[in-house]
């Protein structure tokens, strides 16, 4: 592309970007961690000090909710 | 001494963190005892014990810091040995962008791409631009100025633009979408923010470092803030050139193998970020539920976590940021990281990190609480006025002369002075070996540097009620189940009027004029100790209106200002071009042809 034409893209810009600009198709997988310990007490102090932090149903349970 | 980056024994490791742990704890201790003692003089009360647990945690934390400036001054930074070779793997520089000018974020892309030219042949550095932009009328130039960027720097397969539809994750999820999509067409990703630049060399040196340690998940680089021009700006930059290595060559001291992730200008080894930092949404709603928002201490946890090493190498030069240019500004961005940093208590327990991971989520916890002890201190000796007795002179009653209670002024004032020290020991020990050695010369030699840091104590000092005030709202609204929501940064110049500066802090004005007449009438003799705390919250529109506006001042001046660095220059040359010769502010909402009328997002 020159310089030139810049200045003079409209509606075809988009489809110009969508083929330059196209990622390589090389995906790889991402798994999601475990990060919450299922027996984490100071999660549920803050999640009472938060309010509106939904209970786990563990927390709930054990609260007499 | 000379300590090669990464070159940290598992021995020296402990030494350090454990020197640290020791000078802390001594020093806590020690301003525990002394309040201790000068609360007994006039009979101990609860309050005197409440007072005396603050300054334990404050002081604890204080010390945490001073001890890690101090250890920084022991050893010097020094580049590890990589055996020379041709770069192998093949690396994708990432920048992130949302609703930030594309025209100058585009400049530094174009700047970096020019830097890496000739330095590694054959190796691939592409780039990736990836959007998660929702102003329509900004993401019609990130098109367009991606247009001009491929044109000019010929980069058509090797510069890449995406938008996401949804910007689920914010930052994280944006380079997780990243990698699910591309991720396995590289070995290397370089992370940078839509502010980042980096010298090509410093790209190349930290890919050579990654291909040279097979264990090494992470390679974080140490930022430095340019193109300040407002006084706060300023202030912020020198404070972040000159100090800001000397305290990260402590941190380097105790990392191990549990460095940091600071979210940007950082590479990681794209597999193992793949595997280790898919992030869960935590359950619950916002503030403490939801997507995790500082993403990269957690990383760093979890490539920690499966055995990768994350290392800050702070002996590398080249890695640049930009930061706010006044106080409200950075209040806003701070009243992020408070929320993620908060969030990060439910992370403290997470199972299998490392012990040092989870010090560094209380480090971070911490650095939001620990101002709200010193709130906490003033408001208890203000109440401690009314709850004091009055001296016993005859508590024995066969006794027939008075006795005088001990005079323990000196005791306080010792206590006051060892806090103060904690506070600007490290930094005037900076500025003293930055003048033994030849370092200060890039701050406008010896003496300039060393009036710089005057200012620069002067400058925090003043600010600090300022920021004391901002914390403890942010900590209130977080604990109180407010999100702050994701605003954009604001990157333009700044300039706050009085009426801009009034709306933003006049309620610090207004709290620090009643807290102040409220001490005068009810406790007199504490006006004195509290004026330095309530004059600057008194006068914050002054003081940040009167910060927001350009420095001329000789003072604060940093390397990057006396010789820009090559990458810095050609930023400059490329953005004038691109802009005309007007074009070094460039203004997000300004449309260039064929872009939409500007709307805000």
């Amino acid at each position: 592309m020159m310089d030139g034409s810049f200045r003079d893209l409209d509606e075809d810009a988009e489809h110009l970007v969508a083929r330059l600009g196209r990622l390589p198709d090389a995906p790889l997988a991402m798994p999601k961690q475990r990060l919450e310990a299922p027996e984490a007490r100071l999660t549920g102090l803050l999640a009472r000090l938060a309010r509106r932090v939904t209970l786990a149903p563990g927390d709930a349970r054990r609260s007499g909710h | 001494m000379i300590a090669p980056a990464g070159a940290s024994s598992v021995a020296g490791v402990r030494r350090a963190r454990a020197l640290a742990f020791v000078i802390s704890l001594a020093a806590a201790a020690s301003g525990f005892l002394l309040f201790l003692q000068f609360g007994r003089a006039d009979g101990l009360d609860w309050l005197d014990v409440v007072r005396a647990v603050l300054i334990l945690l404050s002081t604890f934390w204080l010390a945490w810091g001073a001890a890690q400036g101090l250890l920084g001054l022991t050893t010097r930074p020094a580049a590890p040995a990589i055996p020379p070779g041709a770069i192998r793997g093949r690396t994708v520089i990432l920048v992130p962008v949302y609703n930030e000018d594309p025209v100058t974020t585009f400049a530094r892309i174009a700047a970096m791409d020019a830097s890496l030219e000739g330095l590694a042949p054959g190796a691939t550095f592409d780039f990736a631009i990836l959007s998660d932009t929702r102003n329509e009328a900004i993401a019609a130039r990130e098109r367009l100025w991606f247009l001009r960027l491929v044109s000019e720097r010929g980069g058509e397969g090797r510069m890449f633009y995406r938008r996401r539809a949804q910007n689920t994750g914010r930052k994280a999820g944006n380079i997780e979408d990243f990698i699910q999509t591309s991720g396995a067409a590289y070995d290397y990703a370089m992370i940078l923010d839509a502010d980042s630049l980096m010298e090509g060399a410093t790209i190349v040196e930290m890919v050579r470092r990654m291909e040279a340690a097979p264990d090494l998940g992470l390679l974080q680089s140490l930022p430095t803030v340019i193109n300040a021009r407002s006084r706060f700006g300023r202030t912020m930059q020198f404070s972040a050139s000159f100090y800001s290595p000397v305290f990260a060559r402590g941190l380097a001291m105790m990392q191990g193998r549990t460095g940091p992730f600071w979210g940007h200008n950082a590479l990681v080894r794209v597999r193992a970020f793949a595997a280790s930092c898919g992030l869960p949404e935590l359950q619950g709603q916002p503030p403490f539920g939801g997507h995790i928002l500082s993403h990269d201490y957690v990383e760093a946890a979890l490539l920690a976590r499966a055995g990768w090493t994350v290392r800050l190498d702070d002996d590398l030069g080249g890695s640049f940021e930009e930061g706010p240019e006044n106080i409200v500004d950075h209040a806003k961005r701070d009243r992020r990281w408070c929320q993620g940093n908060l969030q990060h208590a439910r992370l403290v327990t997470a199972p299998g990190l490392k012990g040092w991971s989870r010090w560094v989520f209380v480090q971070g916890i911490l650095a939001y609480i620990a101002p709200l002890f010193w709130l906490a201190f003033i408001l208890a000796s203000i109440a401690a006025q009314f709850f004091h007795a009055a001296p016993d002179y005859f508590p024995d009653d066969n006794w027939p002369f008075p006795v005088f209670p001990v005079d323990e002024t000196t005791k306080a004032i010792g206590l006051a002075v060892g806090i103060f020290g904690l506070l600007l020991l490290p930094k005037i020990l900076i500025a003293l070996d930055a003048a033994a050695s030849r370092r200060a010369r890039g701050f406008g030699g010896a003496l300039r540097a060393t009036a710089s840091t005057f200012s620069e104590l002067v400058m925090s000092s003043v600010m600090a009620p300022i920021m004391l005030m901002y914390q403890t709202r942010s900590v209130f609204q977080v604990l109180t189940g407010r999100d702050g929501g994701w605003p954009a940064n604001n990157r333009g110049d700044g300039r706050l009027g009085l009426a801009e500066a009034w709306a933003a802090s006049g309620w610090i004005s207004l709290t620090g004029a009643f807290g102040m007449a409220l001490v005068l009438a009810l406790a007199p003799g504490l006006v004195l100790w509290l004026l330095p705390v309530a004059l600057p919250m008194i006068l914050a529109p002054l003081v940040i209106s009167w910060s927001s506006h350009d420095s001329r001042s000789g003072l604060m001046t940093v390397p990057s200002e006396v010789h820009p660095a090559p990458v810095i220059a050609r930023h400059v040359e490329i953005l004038r071009a691109w802009l005309g010769d007007e074009g070094s502010a460039p203004d997000p909402a300004r449309a260039p042809a064929g872009a939409a009328a500007p709307t805000h997002a």
